[in-house]
């Protein structure tokens, strides 16, 4: 059954809106299952082999990935762990707090909107949960391959985690373990045409939902000039009843987003260096 | 009724001090104590994240000190309190101080400017007079640098101010090359696609700008490949010493290989003898394009005849 857009919210306002696409069937193959599980789990998917093993009260972790291997002992009687999308910023290293998606190009009439549908990279994060709610990252994995980019120039542009997608009208299917959708409203607000090839997201901003077929996201970029856009992440998910995913990311506290004290004060990023 | 204010105001409590000069004064000190704090506020804000919190914390004291020192002399004024002796004393001592510590001051102003300036960050990469390393701390009166080795280097800020310095990381991205040689038999474009693949395969090598990879040299052992990659700052190292071995690997995948310096000698037998086959083969080519053709070319050869 292709996926199907029940209703749409393009010409609501900017305040959170319900957003509701059906979920379908992937035709992609297996689908991952995120969640929380008890340490009796095991896994062997599409490559990953991951689970635990009960030695005498002391759980042993073990994953495996095409040969990247990570071990770990957990001492706990009551904890839980999770397995939950998360953002693309930590493998193979915190290299930046942005990530660039490149499509084909957008032409947008004056004044006008649109609302487009974006694939973008993520990767699996192992969370432990104790008995009080304390969690903690034991792991992360990833069935991406991690490519970086300059948005700008060299002084003064931002490094970006890349990604390439296909621009979709409606949430195609896509493997959830390896990519989410992101649901981009882009609203020009100029007088003029405008082209879009690129968004670049501070992923602070950028909250993942998941449920049993799909990962999504959703930001909005506002078209100012010709080549200046401000790109938000919008808290909400692409469907009703999606689970938020928990964030790893801490970001740096010297980011133009942050006050002096490093609380976060605004995650919109402007693109002032080109949209295409 | 302001007639009664002004009357208590220029009353005599001591000496020529009246209570406009007691409120003035409490008033000077007010300010003086207001504009401190403002002050201070203003620097601890100014300098958060461009030097250690330490330093921070001794600026903001030592000029918070100086603008109390200002305040309470000029509030002690209203008291009729005579400061000029101490004054003079205090400039006579302020002389003979900074011709001592002429070379201390200079580092605490350049300490002081760099910490506006912002030339280099805490652990920032730099090249400073030929010491290479990370920078440690900046202090008011120098700057410390661990250099790649582990050694410890305290560099005086006024030495570090007036030096060329080459930060590694003060842009987000910078570029790394490679020259990498192959056979004059190798197919140089596919080589180039083979190193292309390899690094759009690497993580840190940046998409955009994009890497460049281009015949650079016919040289005399080999054609001259340069390989130009833009990678993040704080990871271009990882990426050089990563890429390189593993372009050399899919070059040797492609049959594609390094060539080793050698010489051809040409005998002037074997010239005459190569050229006249080729002459009775049946050939419109002149000597020059038979030889100039060849791979073991003449200009390589050893002209002297042995």
């Amino acid at each position: 059954m292709p996926i199907s857009r029940i209703y749409t919210a393009a010409s609501a306002s900017r305040k959170k809106q319900a957003l509701s696409y059906s979920k379908g069937e992937s035709n992609l193959g297996p689908t991952f299952t995120y969640g929380k599980f008890n340490f009796d789990y095991s896994i062997n998917f599409q490559g990953l082999k991951l689970g635990f093993e009960d030695k005498n009260g002391i759980y042993h972790y073990k994953r495996d990935i095409v040969g990247w291997k990570h071990e770990s002992n957990i001492a706990t009687q009551t904890g839980t762990f999770y397995l939950q999308p998360i953002e693309p910023l930590n493998l193979p290293d915190n290299v930046t707090d942005f990530i660039e998606i490149e499509f084909k190009e957008i032409t947008i009439e004056p004044d006008g909107k649109a609302v487009v549908f974006l694939t973008i990279p993520i990767e699996i994060g192992v969370f432990l949960e104790a008995k009080n709610g304390e969690r903690n990252l034991l792991d992360i994995v990833t069935f991406c391959h991690p490519k970086f980019s300059l948005y700008g120039a060299a002084s003064r542009g931002v490094i970006t985690r890349f990604h390439k997608s296909e621009v979709y009208a409606m949430p195609p299917s896509v493997e959830n373990y390896k990519e989410g959708l992101l649901r981009l409203e882009i609203e020009n607000d100029t007088d003029k045409w405008a082209a879009v090839g690129r968004v670049v997201i501070y992923q602070k901003g950028l909250n993942l939902y998941y449920d049993e077929t799909t990962v999504s996201a959703c930001a909005k970029m506002i078209i100012r000039t010709r080549d200046v856009a401000d790109v938000v992440g919008i808290d909400q998910p692409i469907r009703e009843g999606m689970t938020q995913c928990l964030q790893v990311f801490e970001q740096r506290k010297t980011t133009p987003f942050c006050n002096i004290e490093g609380a976060l004060l605004d995650t919109t990023f402007t693109m002032d260096m080109g949209m295409r | 009724m302001a007639e009664i204010n002004t009357t208590i105001l220029d009353s005599f409590i001591y000496g020529q001090v009246t209570v406009g000069n007691i409120v003035i004064f409490i008033l000077l000190l007010v300010v003086t104590f207001i504009l401190a704090r403002a002050v201070s506020g203003v620097l601890i804000r100014t300098l958060a994240g461009k030097t250690e919190a330490k330093t921070i914390d001794l600026t903001v004291k030592s000029i918070r000190t100086v603008i109390y020192v200002v305040g309470i002399i000029v509030a002690c004024t209203q008291l009729k309190i005579d400061l000029s002796g101490l004054l003079v004393a205090g400039g006579v001592v302020g002389v003979a101080v900074g011709f001592a510590s002429q070379n201390t001051l200079s580092n605490l102003v350049a300490g002081i400017l760099l910490m506006f300036e912002r030339p280099v960050n805490i652990g920032d990469s730099i090249v400073v007079n030929g010491t290479e390393g990370y920078v440690e701390g900046i202090g008011l009166l120098s700057t410390r640098v661990r250099t790649y080795s582990g050694l410890y280097v305290r560099i005086p800020n006024d030495s570090l101010f007036t030096s060329e310095i080459t930060n590694m990381v003060s842009n987000v991205a910078r570029r790394f090359d490679y020259n990498i040689s192959i056979r004059y038999t190798d197919d140089a474009k596919k080589a180039i696609k083979a190193t292309k693949r390899v690094i759009e395969e690497h993580p840190y090598a940046l998409k955009n700008p994009s890497p460049s990879v281009y015949v650079d040299n016919l040289g005399a052992h080999g054609i001259e490949l340069k390989v130009r990659i833009w990678s993040p700052s704080g990871f271009w190292w990882d990426a050089r010493t990563e890429l390189l071995w593993t372009i050399f690997k899919a070059l040797r995948q492609e049959d594609i290989d390094v060539p080793f310096d050698q010489l051809t000698v040409w005998f002037g037998e074997e010239d005459a003898a190569k050229l006249q086959s080729s002459l009775e083969e049946g050939t419109d080519m002149t000597v020059e394009e038979i030889l100039g053709k060849s791979e073991k070319a003449p200009e390589n050869a050893n002209s002297g005849r042995v």
